[in-house]
């Protein structure tokens, strides 16, 4: 095995773990870290995809730079609803149940 | 450049800058900017069409670098559907919204009041319409992606509009679209490290050409389907739907359910029909090349997984709308009812097997038109519903906005004082359940007689079991609005504001005489789908 | 003479237009009542005189002007004036006429106008585009929206009890109308489009020859959904319940819209798609024959057991149409002239019961049939008009149903069944038994001394119900003349018994 291709395992090991951990918690901010780690995952993949070919793939280090462009909008996005939804108590309660 | 070329940019880049530039201008600017604007891409609409209709793909190559690096812009039969059922929809929301601009949400002002009316609501209406028509006319995957995640974005952002109530459906939202693109975005990546390109006929030809370069592929589609029926809310993924769809402003909730949704569904069905089928489709690949079969039983596994969801979407939809007691609730879940319906056509175009229907030799069918005409029934049920459901969920918008409530109870017998309202309901009550002469009629006719003569018997007690259901759920929601309420001491709901713009109404009722009207398109239809198919 | 193309707009033309009148009165206030009667009556004369003009060409020339677009691939919308097409839809236009006129007088200061006579005109539309169709898929399309379209008029009047019966009306037909989807689907599977040809559709004709039980299954799924609405037994049970509507709509529905669309339906699927012929030869037409007798017998059997004027009616109506099927069903020329006919002549009679039970319950409150003693003397015109309907519907000479019933005893005696003239019989006693006490009631008592004042009927109600009984009276009497329905339909029995081999 290449290093890329281990660096692929460990990237789809990443994505399993966050896309479970998001799945199970009920914490806004531990969701919202855990899709964070997902994303890191995904792009971790991509990376190793691109690393397995030579010279390395241009297209697919394209995809990873759009990639942590958009992780960091959907981030600071669901800071902001996170913080006004932890700002108004009766919400947080609401969340829980549904 | 031709006219077309042109339209085609501008279909994308128009709203993408008054986006940008409503976000300066003060509120009464933003409405009238809205209008001029939905009228323009409506425009622009026009010659693309037009172009498809002589038989030939529209391509645009910005910054003539060509594929794989430049941004191509391509729009072919499907995407043009699309683009035009769209921009219909979105000229009637933008009417309708710019009327009644108290339906465009809730802020917070500075004393901690709540006001109705969110400037907030144009550029991100914009910003995401823009992000649709990229994706309809995105001729790579790259920017797919990228058109996706600004759709999904601007509409957590429009969910958000709704206020405090709002705000944890929007963050469901948030996640479950992101991670829906985060696996996009893997499959994507999976794709180019076997095919070297972003370009999608590029490759759909690089799969057919290798057969070794399947079992990624496979593993891609797999990963690909699964993040975009998370957009699509398909059974079981339709948790976040609901309180989305009816949790957001009036003028919002018709944007979800007719548009936003469609961009990924439009991604699924370009992904499965012009990338996969192409290449694994046995039906396709019997003349040009091997087909290597096991990854056509992969594929075709998959295609069964997705279709039986979307069976038993169609029925949990169904029985979950009928037990509904407000009305956004229950079209909500009338949508996640319906998407059952665009999932059908999978295993359909993986086994078109005409030879099983024993038939009298007097059939007319083959393979390849087996697979066109259940995309054609497909697609005019996604259209249909695209323009059925935004003009319920206005009607639905105009009443609590008059009431200030959407209880069905509470609204009892208050659907006769507004006739229009009331014919508006019928409208797309025979589009959604797919009635004649609805385009949901002519999609189902078109989608079943496919399926049946491609030996696809099940599809036929399916759809009329489903179509059933929805008239059931249909009825049951509007038959108590135009009881008469008249002679009883019924308590009326008492008026939240003392009239509704005529706007508001006409808007609605134009989408719901759509509805019928393009029930006669089924031909034309068809043959818009025919250009740049790869099987035609 | 050639057709121009003026001639091949008036199929689409009678169509648009009755849709049209819809499209004007939904908008209308509800105090624009002139405006309303104005636009009703313009629309629904110039469809008459539209249709009348076909009258040389189709009966004279033989030509069938045909409308056509396309659909879905392969698949056409078409409207065409074939003999059958002609007889029908004159029916429904000119009665139409009369009902718009009745209506107008009926609903006088009631409430909801606009929405009523919107979807009046739009259950117009439905019907022109049924007796108009010149494929199966067309018939269908018109056919489903007919459901539709009559729902809101079921439930005009909004009380419970009118709520329940459209409901079961709907739960019915819309089951019905599935029935019928899956049948036509999976006829076009396996022809493509099933055109209607006076002697059988082509590729029904080869299907039959391929695979027979495909063939009879699908001729069941057909009949079946067409069943429902043309309320042959076991599947009539919506239509006693549907009595709730108004006045006008129970006569359009038993005369011209619902129960004639499914009959008329059965004609063109026995006649037009598979073919006397192809029909007999799978054995299909005997059972038929069969369910129709049981139906003529139930429905007169339930009639008489009803003491509600309405109710009697209506199963009388359940009795009435099967003679339509009952005549087809004989294979034989003089059976399918008789049936095609009835066709006709029961929508006239039936629509003058209608109209005049509308006027007594109207007039005088009466809706019972023990209430009528004497109402002859209170309204004379309106019982004279009843009478003569009732004793068309038992078929005495020289009404109308005289001449169908003779047709109809005709054909059974040329036929194999001859069983069937008992059964003609029958029911014509049955007729008698249910209809003649309401004569005997009406002329030979004195109405109580309480309520002997003469009552001046609405003239917008008893006008119509006078003309349609006199045309009860004159198409009987006037049978032989040119261009009257019993000449049409022989004309169109003889179309389908042109390829037959003769026994």
């Amino acid at each position: 095995m290449t290093t890329a291709t281990w660096y692929l395992l460990l990237g789809v090991i990443v994505v399993t773990i966050g896309a479970l951990r998001l799945l199970t918690v009920q914490d806004l901010v531990a969701r919202l870290i855990a899709l964070n780690i997902t994303g890191a995952g995904s792009l971790m993949v991509l990376v190793s995809l691109a690393a397995r070919s030579e010279p390395i793939d241009p297209v697919l280090s394209a995809l990873v730079i759009t990639g942590l462009v958009i992780t960091a909008a959907f981030t600071a996005t669901a800071a902001v609803l996170i913080r006004r939804i932890e700002d108004t108590p009766d919400l947080e309660d609401g969340e829980a149940s549904s | 450049m031709t006219l077309a070329e042109f339209s085609t940019g501008a279909l994308v880049l128009t709203p993408l800058l008054s986006a940008a530039v409503m976000a300066l201008c003060t509120h009464v600017l933003r409405r009238l900017l809205g209008v001029v604007v939905a009228v323009l891409i409506v425009g622009f609409t026009v010659p693309v069409v037009i172009h498809l209709g002589s038989g030939e793909v529209v391509e645009v190559d910005l910054g003539a670098y060509g594929a794989p690096l430049g941004i191509v812009l391509r729009a072919d039969g499907l995407s043009v559907l699309f683009i035009a059922m769209t921009s219909l929809v979105g000229l009637g929301i933008t009417a309708f919204a710019a009327a009644t601009p108290e339906a465009t949400g809730e802020r917070i002002q500075a004393n901690g009041q709540s006001k109705t009316e969110h400037a907030g609501f144009w550029p991100l209406w914009f910003g995401c319409w823009a992000g649709l028509n990229a994706v309809f006319v995105s001729g790579d995957l790259f920017n797919t992606y990228v058109g996706l995640e600004l759709v999904g974005l601007t509409a957590v952002g429009l969910v958000a509009l709704g206020g405090q109530k709002s705000w944890p459906a929007a963050l469901r939202y948030l996640f479950i679209a992101v991670l829906g693109s985060l696996l996009f975005l893997v499959a994507v990546g999976l794709l180019v490290s076997v095919t070297g390109t972003l370009d999608i006929n590029q490759a759909a030809q690089q799969l057919t050409d290798n057969p070794e370069a399947a079992g990624v592929a496979t593993v891609a589609m797999v990963l690909l389907s699964i993040g975009l029926a998370m957009k699509v809310a398909l059974v079981p993924m339709h948790q976040w739907l609901v309180p989305a769809h009816s949790g957001a402003p009036s003028a919002v909730s018709p944007i979800l359910s007719a548009l936003v949704i469609k961009g990924a569904l439009f991604v699924f069905l370009r992904s499965w029909l012009y990338v996969a089928a192409p290449a694994y489709s046995p039906a396709l690949t019997e003349t040009s090349g091997e087909a290597p079969l096991n990854v056509a039983e992969a594929l075709s596994i998959v295609a069964w997984v997705f279709a039986l969801l979307g069976l038993i979407a169609l029925i949990v939809g169904a029985i979950m709308a009928l037990r509904q007691t407000r009305l956004k609730p229950l079209i909500a879940y009338s949508t996640v009812a319906q998407a059952g319906y665009w999932f059908l056509l999978l295993p359909v175009v993986f086994m078109p097997t005409s030879a099983s229907l024993g038939d009298p030799g007097v059939t007319t069918f083959d393979a390849s038109e087996v697979i066109a005409g259940a995309l054609a029934g497909t697609v005019g049920l996604i259209l249909g519903h695209g323009l059925a459901k935004s003009a319920l969920f206005l009607t639905a918008g105009y009443f609590k906005e008059l009431y200030g409530t959407e209880k069905i109870a509470a609204l009892s017998g208050e659907a006769r004082s507004h006739p229009m309202m009331v014919m508006t309901m019928g409208l797309t009550a025979i589009g959604l359940a797919g009635l004649p002469f609805s385009l949901s009629f002519t999609g189902k006719w078109q989608l079943t007689s496919a399926s049946l003569a491609g030996g696809h018997y099940w599809i036929l007690p399916v759809i009329i079991v489903a179509t059933l259901l929805s008239a059931a759920y249909l009825l049951r929601a509007f038959g108590p609005l135009m009881m008469d309420n008249d002679q009883e001491n019924a308590a009326h709901p008492e008026l939240h504001r003392n009239s509704m713009p005529v706007v508001a109404q006409v808007a609605p009722f134009t989408l719901g005489v759509l509805t019928l009207l393009t029930g006669f398109m089924g031909t034309p239809i068809f043959d818009l789908l025919e250009v740049g198919a790869p099987w035609s | 003479m050639e057709l121009t193309n003026l001639h091949y707009v008036i199929p689409l033309l009678m169509v648009l237009l009755s849709l049209s009148a819809a499209i004007m009165i939904f908008p209308m206030r509800e105090g624009q009542t002139k405006l309303r009667a104005i636009v009703n009556l313009t629309i629904a004369t110039v469809k008459v005189a539209l249709i009348v003009s076909l009258f040389p060409v189709v009966l004279g020339e033989g030509l069938h002007p045909e409308f056509s677009m396309s659909f879905v691939p392969g698949i056409d919308l078409v409207l065409r004036v074939d003999e059958l097409a002609l007889l029908f839809s004159t029916l429904s236009s000119s009665l139409w006429l009369l009902t718009t006129i009745y209506a107008i007088g009926y609903l006088h200061g009631k409430p909801h106008q606009s929405r009523f006579f919107g979807f009046f005109s739009l259950c117009v539309t439905a019907s022109v585009g049924i007796s108009l169709s010149g494929n199966l898929v067309t018939f269908l399309l018109f056919y489903e929206m007919l459901t539709l379209v009559t729902y809101p008029l079921v439930a005009h009047w909004g009380t419970p009890a009118a709520v329940r019966a459209a409901r079961i009306y709907l739960r019915y037909t819309l089951t019905g109308g599935l029935v019928l989807l899956i049948g036509v689907v999976w006829l076009t599977i396996y022809t493509g489009d099933v055109d209607f040809q006076s002697g059988g559709a082509e590729g029904v004709t080869e299907l039959a020859e391929y695979s027979p039980t495909i063939a009879i299954i699908i001729f069941i799924l057909l009949i079946g959904g067409l069943g429902v609405k043309s309320a042959l037994v076991p599947l009539h049970g919506w239509l006693p319940l549907a009595m709730v509507a108004p006045a006008p709509v129970s006569a359009l529905l038993h005369a011209v819209a619902v129960v004639k669309a499914g009959v008329f339906g059965i004609v063109r699927v026995v006649d037009d798609v598979y073919g006397i012929q192809v029909a007999s030869e799978l054995g299909l037409l005997t059972p038929l024959l069969v369910i129709a007798s049981l139906t003529i017998i139930y429905g007169s059997y339930q009639a008489l057991r009803q003491l509600d004027l309405k109710k009697r009616l209506a199963y009388s109506t359940v009795s009435q149409v099967s003679y339509v099927v009952l005549g087809l069903t004989m294979a034989t020329v003089a059976g399918t002239t008789g049936g095609v006919v009835h066709l006709v002549h029961q929508g006239i009679m039936k629509i003058t019961l209608f109209f005049c039970a509308g006027l007594f319950q109207e007039t005088t409150g009466v809706t019972n049939i023990r209430d009528m003693r004497g109402i002859g003397y209170r309204m004379p015109l309106t019982s004279l008009a009843f009478t003569i309907g009732a004793l068309g519907m038992i078929g005495i000479p020289p009404t109308a149903g005289f001449i169908s019933k003779w047709q109809l005893g005709i054909g059974a005696l040329d036929s194999d069944n001859t069983w069937v003239i008992t059964i003609l019989l029958a029911s014509s006693l049955m007729n008698s038994m249910y209809f003649l006490p309401i004569i005997y009631r009406m002329w030979f008592f004195y109405p109580q001394i309480a309520d002997a004042r003469a009552v001046a009927e609405p003239k917008m109600m008893l006008w119509p119900a006078l003309v349609t009984a006199g045309l009860v009276v004159g198409i009987g009497a006037g049978a032989s003349i040119a261009y009257a329905p019993l000449e049409i339909a022989e004309q169109i029995s003889e179309g389908v018994f042109s390829d037959v081999d003769s026994p």
